[in-house]
């Protein structure tokens, strides 16, 4: 289902994309012999125009949002900043680096628990009362298996092949509560699942066509949203909302342009790509019931909600300056956190029950920070 | 009797006019791309240059390349269930000096001491249990050669076979001293030593072609505008110069005992941006571990104009299942194409940049794609924290460096060709182009998050 042979076709067509040229000297034209490029202002002049939507997806009602510092109160996570750690203000679960070990204990440090053979730790879960570790075969080609631990009485248990609906090899994942979200290969359909860790009941969400695929799943309050694409080069990509074995596209959102979405009670958060070729800059926008509101910049794939927000990250405005991470509660835009200024950049948010962990880049220093968000 | 000018004369004479262009030479910086020296930044008019040809191998270089390739013990310890010992980490991690700069087998040009270059690669290969860091195998392995990896390769090879490989690499290395100079003294403010252009004629320019650089109609820079700093070049093994920043002062200078001499500029600017390279002119990667072939199947596209396919570079790199070394990736980019002409980069090589600020960074890359016309081999850690669209965490990676801007928004970025399409190999991800640009400060993190934190230039 899910085996893009329509993508491996393409790529193998780009592939036989060849010049006639023969010359072994680079003076033909726009060869490196050429000067460079000259100044054009601010799109990449790699770009094709069709990739450029316009600046504001919705043509009417839109209004722009500006930023007010609001910071909240950050403290320093415990161990390297080469690790990925998050905490739920009690219980700290650590990645190592490239996901050969991991670590789960209160107030941080604990065991490293190393990854078994062949595999790495691709995801790190953590909420009140559960923590999940996600293994993947790097290559792809072993289905993921979860470690899933409940921190109110240290057991643990395996979600894997021989569960009821067993992770896929590859996906996205996603922890709300007991809920757990992830994919799953049903058949050869390509599902949306999600397991009650505490009954382990798993239930049997949407499935993607045939040569489609979904990621990016944001659970919130107020429901679960996630991105679906098809095989296309560049992929359509369709930011949805799940219900079900159900999935509805968000509203406004220009065609094939999706990044991100996420739900709270008083509308939604979805972001755009506006140039396929900077894919890891987006545009964020909130549908409120006044209409659409302009969030600005963002970094792809960052986005995430945490208590009554969602949270994503920003790299530095000009060379000098902060990253910061951007909150949308549902009416106002704040900066909810300020990295050292210079060559700044955010890491993706990771929350856990009603605390946010980030780990920070600047010229002024690495870090790696926590604050509850109410 | 009027003697005609010899062309000693006529050396001298390029020299000065060379060291005088010397201290106004670019630093990266802001001003959206342009480049001029700290201080008054007047506005300057673009001048063309040219990178520093190949070195000669002088007889202090062989004999130096002799010393460090005797060094090598015949017999290495043994290697038991993937473990490698510190014997064989120092028997095959080590470093020569070249004219006061250091290269280290295996890792490239570097202001890490032999010993800290041995101390930081014995605790990358080193096994996982009490080690904060893990091994790339660990995270999808993207194509280039890990450190363990490549001391695997050189532990299991014929003393003779591994001699006449070391001597091949530091040759090639040596090769391109004049252009590590210039390097360290244009981007890192490292002071060229007083008779390094009367040793290396390859870093010179002709008279003619210098008399041409200067625009006599640019306004002249106040004197005295380079800062003077020490500079970061040790004898092997000396104590430790931990960056290049212009103002570090290292212990012990070796050749490098005088400033360059200030005197009226010959300033230059670069454009607000600059690309190179066709969009048309990429590919993906075929195999997971073929970063390495795929971004030389690029590279030479852009100068062949002719796809050989990554098969071809591959079989020309050396890549096996455990991907590319980037020592490779050098060689076949002077072996196989003409950017490593002076009109171009001049010999490439291996850098560390670890010591390298992302002003820094950002400052190569201009004068690599701007002034060179040149692509760059950059060589980053693919984790999903430096490039979050990523869905997961890859190992160590090669892209092919080929722009530079500066957005709307003040943010310095780099352009380069991505070989890795996560949805080639699994299918739950969606496309991302070959063609992207992300911040420079991204790209440096990831690059310095490798262990190796080289590139290719």
């Amino acid at each position: 289902m899910r085996r893009l042979t329509l993508a491996l076709a393409l790529a193998g067509a780009l592939l036989l994309t060849g010049c006639s040229h023969h010359d072994d000297q680079p003076g033909q034209a726009a060869s490196p012999g050429d000067q460079p490029t000259p100044s054009a202002p601010s799109t990449s002049a790699s770009a094709p125009a069709s990739s450029t939507p316009p600046s504001t997806p919705a043509a009417s009602g839109t209004s722009t949002a500006q930023a007010t510092p609001a910071l909240l109160d950050w403290k320093p996570l415990p161990g390297s900043t080469e690790d990925s750690s998050m905490t739920n203000g009690s219980w700290v679960l650590t990645v190592g680096q490239q996901g050969g070990w991991w670590s789960l204990a209160k107030g941080g440090g604990g065991k490293h628990v190393q990854a078994p053979a062949g595999l790495a730790v691709a995801n790190q879960l953590l909420d009140a009362d559960w923590a999940v570790v996600v293994y993947q075969d790097p290559n792809g080609e072993k289905p993921e298996r979860a470690v899933v631990t409940s921190l109110a009485d240290g057991s643990t248990y395996m979600l894997d092949k021989s569960s009821p609906l067993p992770p896929s090899s590859d996906g996205s994942w996603a922890l709300r509560g007991s809920t757990l979200s992830y994919a799953t290969d049903h058949g050869k359909d390509y599902c949306l699942a999600t397991t009650d860790l505490g009954t382990k009941q798993a239930t049997l969400g949407w499935c993607a066509a045939p040569q489609h695929g979904f990621s990016s799943i944001v659970t919130g309050p107020s429901g679960t949203a996630m991105l679906t694409f098809d095989s296309g080069q560049p992929s359509c990509r369709t930011v949805v909302t799940v219900s079900g074995t159900q999935t509805t596209p968000f509203p406004g959102v220009p065609a094939c342009k999706g990044a991100q979405g996420a739900l709270l009670p008083s509308g939604s958060v979805w972001s755009v790509v506006p140039n396929e070729h900077q894919y890891q800059r987006v545009h964020v926008y909130a549908t409120t019931p006044g209409g659409v509101v302009d969030l600005g910049t963002g970094t792809n794939s960052t986005m995430t909600v945490c208590g009554d927000s969602v949270f994503w990250s920003r790299d530095a405005q000009g060379q000098g300056g902060p990253a910061d991470l951007m909150r949308w509660d549902g009416s106002k835009l704040t900066v909810a956190y300020q990295s050292h200024a210079g060559s700044a950049f955010l890491g993706v948010p990771l929350c856990a029950d009603d605390v946010l962990s980030i780990f920070s880049s600047a010229d002024g220093g690495d870090e790696q920070v926590s604050a509850h968000v109410s | 009797m009027r003697r005609r000018p010899r062309p000693r004369t006529i050396a001298i004479g390029a020299l000065i006019v060379l060291l005088a262009a010397a201290p106004f030479v670019p630093r990266g910086g802001g001003d959206h791309g342009v480049i001029s020296p700290s201080g008054d930044r007047p506005h300057y008019v673009p001048r063309a240059a040219e990178a520093a040809g190949y070195s000669k191998v002088t007889p202090a270089m062989k004999a130096e390349i002799a010393r460090v390739v005797d060094s090598t013990p015949r017999t290495l310890p043994r290697m038991a269930a993937g473990r490698i010992p510190t014997g064989v980490v120092d028997g095959l991690v080590k470093c020569a000096d070249f004219d006061g700069q250091r290269y280290c087998l295996g890792q490239g040009w570097t202001t890490e001491t032999e010993q800290q270059v041995q101390a930081r690669v014995a605790a990358d290969v080193a096994p996982l249990t009490g080690r904060r860091a893990t091994k790339a195998k660990k995270a999808r392995n993207t194509g280039d050669l890990s450190e363990t990896a490549e001391l695997k390769r050189l532990a299991r090879m014929s003393p003779a076979a591994r001699a006449k490989a070391e001597t091949k690499e530091l040759t090639q290395a040596a090769r391109a001293v004049a252009k590590v100079w210039l390097i360290r003294h244009e981007i890192q403010g490292v002071p060229l030593p007083a008779d390094f252009l009367a040793e290396h004629p390859e870093a010179r320019t002709t008279a003619s072609s210098a008399a041409g650089r200067v625009d006599t109609n640019a306004v002249a820079a106040p004197a005295a505008a380079t800062p003077s700093v020490s500079p970061t070049v040790l004898p092997v093994g000396a104590g430790a110069p931990t960056t290049a920043a212009p103002t570090t002062t290292a212990p012990a200078p070796v050749t490098a005992t005088t400033t360059a001499p200030a005197a009226p500029s010959v300033p230059t600017t670069y454009p607000v941006k600059a690309k190179i390279l066709k969009n048309k002119q990429t590919a993906e990667q075929i195999r997971t571990y073929w970063c390495g072939p795929t971004s030389m199947q690029m590279i030479t596209w852009g100068w062949k104009q002719k796809d050989k396919g990554a098969a071809h570079w591959a079989k020309k790199l050396g890549t096996t299942t455990a991907g590319t070394a980037i020592t490779s990736m050098v060689r076949v980019v002077n072996n196989s194409t003409g950017w490593d002409k002076p009109t171009y980069a001049g010999p490439y090589t291996v850098l560390d940049v670890k010591s390298f600020t992302s002003a820094q960074f950002f400052a190569l890359m201009q004068k690599h794609i701007a002034q060179y016309r040149a692509p760059v081999i950059l060589h980053p850690l693919l984790l999903t924290r430096y490039f979050p669209y990523l869905d997961h965490n890859g190992g160590g990676h090669f892209q092919v460096g080929r722009g530079y801007k500066t957005n709307k928004h003040g943010t310095q970025m780099v352009g380069y060709f991505e070989p890795w399409n996560q949805q080639r190999f699994h299918p739950s991800e969606p496309f991302i182009a070959r063609v992207q640009w992300a911040p420079a400060s991204r790209e440096l993190a990831a690059i310095k998050a490798n262990s190796l934190h080289n590139i290719g230039v």
